[in-house]
């Protein structure tokens, strides 16, 4: 295998996998929201789950081609700590405490039956974070930054969050979701 | 005063409610039991025969979605790779004017001597996105190159 080929493998797996989480935050927000109508909640929660799957199976292609790949020479506590990287070491601490919180809510959204809910939903508010974190660690670690695609993907994809995510805090459906159903007797 | 026709209508609605859903609850294990014994009689509709399996599972609501989003994924991810890859040996190619012609098999196993000239074209005060990394290299090693920084 030709000496660059792992790194293009990292580079590609982290983009594919930022893009599927980008969509999995998006899909999150449509389910909440209901900004458009016409997907089922059901096929969209489907989707939303899945979505988040695969981004982290790219995440694991993202690791595994910086582990693999000489050059770079990162080793396990520049997988695993944050900051300490000799390689930007803010730009890829940032995508470590990322890939932290995507695995925990990738956890406990497979254990959520087994969860109290306000915890799942504590944990689960972190895609938000995880949504930030990734894109300023594209955008400051990778050699595609200067990319005008990329550059515009993450301006677009950001665009969409945030109006979603207004549009969320002020949906009137909060409220009602809020009040407690009582039963008639 | 209530009417006597009324209570007794609302408890035949009840009775009649309490047998549809012990007969809906019975249902799927009876299904069950004659499905493993290979006495399925024929003409029972699609959903009646997946609920009559040895073991009912739900069908995700999305299931050709997801084949779709998967493909699509994968067929992302080999795209980008093969755009960087092939971006990347142009730029190798346009920032090695003076290599000699026998450098074209150095673009994949690159020596030391080869390196100079690229490595000289790359200015290291400001590194720009045609450079992976600038610190920690071995002076044996290459410097990964992209596509579309310069």
């Amino acid at each position: 295998m030709r000496s660059q080929t792992w790194w293009y493998i990292a580079r590609s797996g982290g983009i594919v996998s930022w893009a599927l989480a980008s969509l999995a935050v998006i899909g999150g927000l449509q389910l909440s929201t209901r900004l458009v109508r016409r997907p089922a909640p059901a096929w969209m929660l489907d989707v939303h789950r899945f979505l988040g799957g695969l981004a982290v199976a790219f995440l694991g292609v993202h690791l595994l081609g910086l582990a693999a790949d000489d050059f770079i020479g990162f080793g396990a506590a520049d997988f695993l700590v944050p900051f300490v990287s000799s390689y930007k070491p803010a730009a890829v601490g940032l995508g470590v405490i990322g890939m932290y919180l995507l695995l925990a809510v990738e956890v406990t959204s497979l254990a959520m039956r087994r969860l109290p809910r306000p915890t799942w939903y504590a944990v689960h508010l972190s895609s938000y974070v995880i949504f930030a974190v990734a894109t300023v660690h594209g955008l400051t670690a990778g050699t595609d930054r200067h990319n005008a695609v990329f550059q515009w993907a993450c301006l677009l994809t950001a665009g969409i969050v945030l109006m979603m995510t207004l549009v969320r805090i002020w949906s009137p459906r909060r409220a009602a979701r809020a009040t407690p159903v009582n039963g008639s007797d | 005063m209530t009417d006597p026709t009324t209570d007794i209508d609302q408890a035949e609605r009840i009775r009649r409610l309490q047998a549809r859903r012990a007969a809906s609850a019975r249902t799927p294990r009876a299904e069950t039991s004659r499905a493993a014994a290979g006495s399925a009689t024929g003409g029972g509709s699609r959903s009646t025969r997946q609920r009559g399996s040895a073991r009912p599972r739900r069908r995700h609501p999305a299931a050709a979605t997801r084949w779709v989003l998967g493909g699509l994924s994968v067929a992302s991810f080999f795209t980008i790779a093969g755009t960087v890859a092939v971006a990347n040996v142009d730029t190798v190619g346009t920032t090695q004017p003076v290599t000699p012609a026998s450098s074209a098999a150095s673009v994949s196993t690159p020596s030391a001597a080869t390196q100079a000239p690229t490595q000289a074209a790359i200015p290291a005060a400001a590194p720009s996105a045609t450079t992976k990394a600038t610190p920690p290299t071995p002076a044996a090693q290459v410097p990964h190159t992209t596509t579309r920084g310069s």
